[in-house]
């Protein structure tokens, strides 16, 4: 454990814990934009920038570990520093909600009291249109603070976003400014998810008019395959439909990144034929509703009976791609004890 | 295609080389394109984006190595450089030649050709001689008996430099950092092409104090005289030198930036700690120096070194060029008993490039010391003294110098990367008669840019800009408190 001050407050830190870490478990919060800790400490947008003692300028908390002793200062100097690079990064932020999703440029604004001075004459940035129908990107929005880029270097080790060029014409852009199917992107939306003002946001068009904010959160797992990956279904309070999937850096088994599927994939839930009960085939040769208990009666005494005519190697058992270790255990349980059969299969096999 | 197939084959797919690849293609294909540069990628097994992002960061990798290129640096835009823009002629930042004001470079080649305006041991013959035979502790010694500071533009002390990297374990690395773009910097053009043989005896002391046999020259793109005497010197040597050509990026002056443009990234200044002499180059413990400061070393070794150093100066002089004066020389006698004089009146001096500050005519008396220039709120830098002549007004210098700036800032940083460019526009605006920011809020941008800017750049950035409130406060009588 290591000793340390912060706002005049003794503090315990691990060894090597970075600052802003430290000071949030002793009610400290240090603000951060180009942070996500997925990512290697950047220290790019300097809003964490914290006083130490004997260090002649302020140092980033994003990016420095606590050592022994360290004496730390959030009163003196950083509000202001805080507010006047708030400032600065609002005089070029000329779009503050393209999609919906939440900015944190502007709360901090808010919490800071810090207004534009002026829109900087060469704010305005190249537009880009991507012909994906998945996600939608405003340069406009865009604060430089490179989480995305970094997300797709670091996280998915892909080439599908650049920090291209230098002085005022740089900007993040997918590669070569190509469209994102046309570069190795597999539209996981993890640049999205790690964009702190929104400038990456879902096109969808349905509950493209609630803020992400006001969205009510169920907690799920996705049911695409047996990573088992903890999803947020966030349900547009007015409708009741599900009209956006997040994920949270704390869940388990996915560290809130997703795929494609588990992000995008969502409009089966409300897909008109989409089954919802058990359906029994009828003399008519039409699909009837029933009960499960029923539709699992009718499927067993099936079973039995081609197991009776034929033994029991005549039944093979086919597991869907979706299902867990678990599941897949107890699938050849019931096939090898269960129907007696050592035709068991997974189609994840192939 | 067989050609640019064959040559793709040829290059070494290592990333430090991504640099070098990138300038051979642009020489012996073309400029580089997306199609070159996902080639290049390919070739080299890094992912496209990463090719993409290094092209895009410099200046010169998509522009044809025969293109026209004209300086708008401050000296050559006094000068009328911009009147020399014509036809496909490209505009760039300082090339480095303000002595021969106003410069185009034709590909390698400055129109006109390169002359020297010069004295001291810039004039002596460029013999080839082996470093004094000292020991390390002798060798520090030596360094610190002397006072000798980098040249470069900081003028952190030579021997804590050399003693850090020292104490820690190799395989150390040394690095000369021949990346000159101070605008109105000469100097380290001036050694390398007249004297590479003193830069390489510097050079031999530095890796026989570390212990390397290897060492690496990180020069800029725009010095083609430079690079053929590097290595015309290097090759008579015959010492393991390695000359690191960049792509006109300014910040790769930077050390750590510079570290980052030879492994392959963008030239991105990277956080300290750690410093270079602690992780450097591929992590490890890295010593680099300015050219000029290497140039220092032999005769600092021998005892010999008599104080002096190099000063470019430029502007309206009757003779521009690089002169050896001693350190405390006053800015008057620089350019009376140097530089021929002054040709005119001038508006504003400055004393040691872009980010040391401007200076009023009055201070014409000033001694170029740390200590004289402190009470004006200047830097002696990199001892870059650039004369404006009267046509040339200070309000414009200080516009120009910001646009420099924020061309050149990395993007890294908010207050670097805002801060420049919202300062250039305030000095245009003035210009014409408005102020879109109040003066207290201009100083708390000032404060927040020296105080949290990750590296130099954007650190020293508002130097100019509190040196021209404190010295032409009529400048900016219209901006409200």
């Amino acid at each position: 454990m290591i000793a340390f001050t912060i706002d005049g407050q003794t503090a315990t830190a691990s060894e090597g814990e970075l600052l802003v870490h430290a000071a949030a478990r002793n009610g400290v919060f240090i603000p951060t934009l180009c942070h996500d800790d997925k990512l290697a400490p950047y220290g790019g947008c300097r809003m964490c920038v914290v006083g130490v003692e004997g260090s002649p300028r302020p140092v980033p908390a994003c990016a420095t570990r606590v050592s022994e002793g360290m004496v730390i200062s959030t009163n003196s100097n950083v509000p202001q520093l805080r507010k006047t690079l708030t400032e600065m990064l609002l005089s070029e932020h000329l779009n503050a909600d393209p999609g919906g999703r939440p900015n944190e440029l502007v709360d901090m604004a808010e919490e800071f009291g810090a207004e534009a001075p002026f829109i900087l004459p060469d704010a305005k940035r190249e537009p880009y249109e991507d012909r994906n129908r998945l996600m939608g990107y405003e340069p406009d929005t865009c604060i430089l603070c490179n989480r995305c880029v970094r997300y797709t270097q670091e996280v998915m080790q892909c080439s599908a976003l650049s920090l291209e060029g230098r002085g005022p014409e740089a900007r993040i852009v997918p590669t070569w400014g190509k469209s994102w199917l046309d570069t190795e992107c597999e539209l996981c939306g993890g640049c999205l998810s790690t964009c702190p003002t929104g400038a990456i946001y879902e096109k969808f068009l349905e509950g493209a008019g609630v803020e992400e904010r006001a969205l009510e959160q169920t907690k799920t797992t996705c049911t695409f395959c047996g990573v088992g990956c903890q999803i947020d279904l966030n349900v547009d309070p007015e409708t009741k439909r599900i009209v956006k999937v997040t994920s949270k850096p704390e869940y388990v088994s996915n560290e809130g990144n997703l795929c494609v599927k588990g992000r995008f994939a969502f409009n089966f839930v409300h897909h008109p034929d989409r089954l919802t009960e058990p359906l029994l085939r009828g003399e008519d040769g039409e699909l009837h509703p029933t009960t499960w208990e029923h539709a699992l009666e009718v499927a067993a005494t099936g079973l039995k009976g081609v197991m009776e005519r034929h033994s029991p190697q005549a039944v093979g058992v086919l597991a869907s791609a979706r299902l867990t270790n678990e599941e897949n255990y107890l699938i050849q349980k019931l096939a090898r004890t269960g129907l007696q059969t050592h035709s068991v299969h997974s189609c994840e096999a192939t | 295609m067989l050609r640019l197939a064959s040559l793709l084959e040829e290059l070494p797919p290592e990333r430090t080389r991504l640099l070098d690849n990138l300038g051979r293609l642009r020489r012996e294909v073309g400029p580089i394109t997306p199609e070159l540069s996902d080639a290049l990628a390919d070739r080299m097994n890094l992912r496209h984006g990463d090719v993409h992002e290094v092209v895009s960061f410099y200046s010169f990798l998509q522009v044809p190595v025969d293109a026209v290129r004209v300086c708008t640096g401050p000296v050559c835009d006094s000068a009328g450089s911009r009147d020399l823009l014509t036809g496909d002629a490209i505009e760039v930042p300082c090339l480095g030649h303000c002595d021969l004001a106003p410069v185009v470079l034709h590909g390698d080649d400055v129109v006109g050709g390169v002359t020297h305006s010069t004295n001291g041991f810039l004039l002596a013959p460029d013999e080839m001689r082996e470093p004094a035979e000292l020991t390390p502790d002798e060798v520090l010694e030596r360094l610190e008996a002397s006072g000798l500071t980098g040249m470069g533009g900081a003028g952190f002390p030579t021997w804590r430099k050399w003693d850090a990297v020292r104490r820690e374990p190799g395989p150390r690395v040394v690095i000369v950092n021949a990346d000159e773009g101070e605008p109105g910097t000469i100097k380290d053009r001036y050694v390398m092409e007249l004297r590479p043989q003193l830069l390489l005896e510097g050079l031999a002391a530095a890796m026989r104090f570390c212990e390397t046999d290897k060492a690496y020259i990180y020069l800029r793109e725009e010095y083609g005289t430079a690079r053929a005497r590097l290595r015309d010197a290097i090759a008579v040597r015959g010492v393991d030198v390695e000359l690191v050509i960049g792509a006109g990026a300014y910040i790769c002056g930077e050390e750590t930036a510079l570290l980052e443009s030879m492994e392959g990234r963008r030239g991105m200044p990277r956080l300290k700690p750690p410093f270079p002499s602690q992780s450097g180059y591929l992590g490890r413990p890295t010593l680099i120096n300015n050219v000029e400061t290497l140039a220092h070393i032999p005769a600092v070794l021998r005892s010999e070194w008599p104080g002096t150093r190099l000063w470019s100066v430029t502007g309206a002089v009757a003779k521009p060029g690089c002169y050896e004066a001693p350190l405390e020389i006053t800015l008057r006698r620089l350019i009376d008993d140097y530089a021929g004089g002054l040709t005119e009146e001038p508006s504003a001096i400055v004393p040691g490039g872009a980010a040391s500050g401007i200076l009023p005519p009055s201070a014409i008396d000033t001694p170029l010391t740390r200590e004289a220039l402190a009470e004006w709120g200047c830097g002696v830098g990199s001892a870059a003294v650039q004369v404006f002549p009267s046509s040339y007004s200070p309000l414009r210098l200080l516009a120009e110098t910001m646009r420099f700036f924020a061309e050149e800032s990395c993007q890294k940083c908010t207050p670097c990367r805002i801060g420049n460019r919202a300062l250039h526009h305030v000095a245009e605006e003035l210009e014409h008669g408005r102020a879109p920011m109040a003066r207290h809020q201009v100083d708390e941008w000032l404060e927040a840019m020296v105080l949290t800017s990750i590296c130099g750049l954007g650190q020293a950035a508002p130097v100019p800009v509190r040196n021209a409130f404190q010295h032409w406060p009529e400048l900016f009588a219209k901006m409200p408190a």
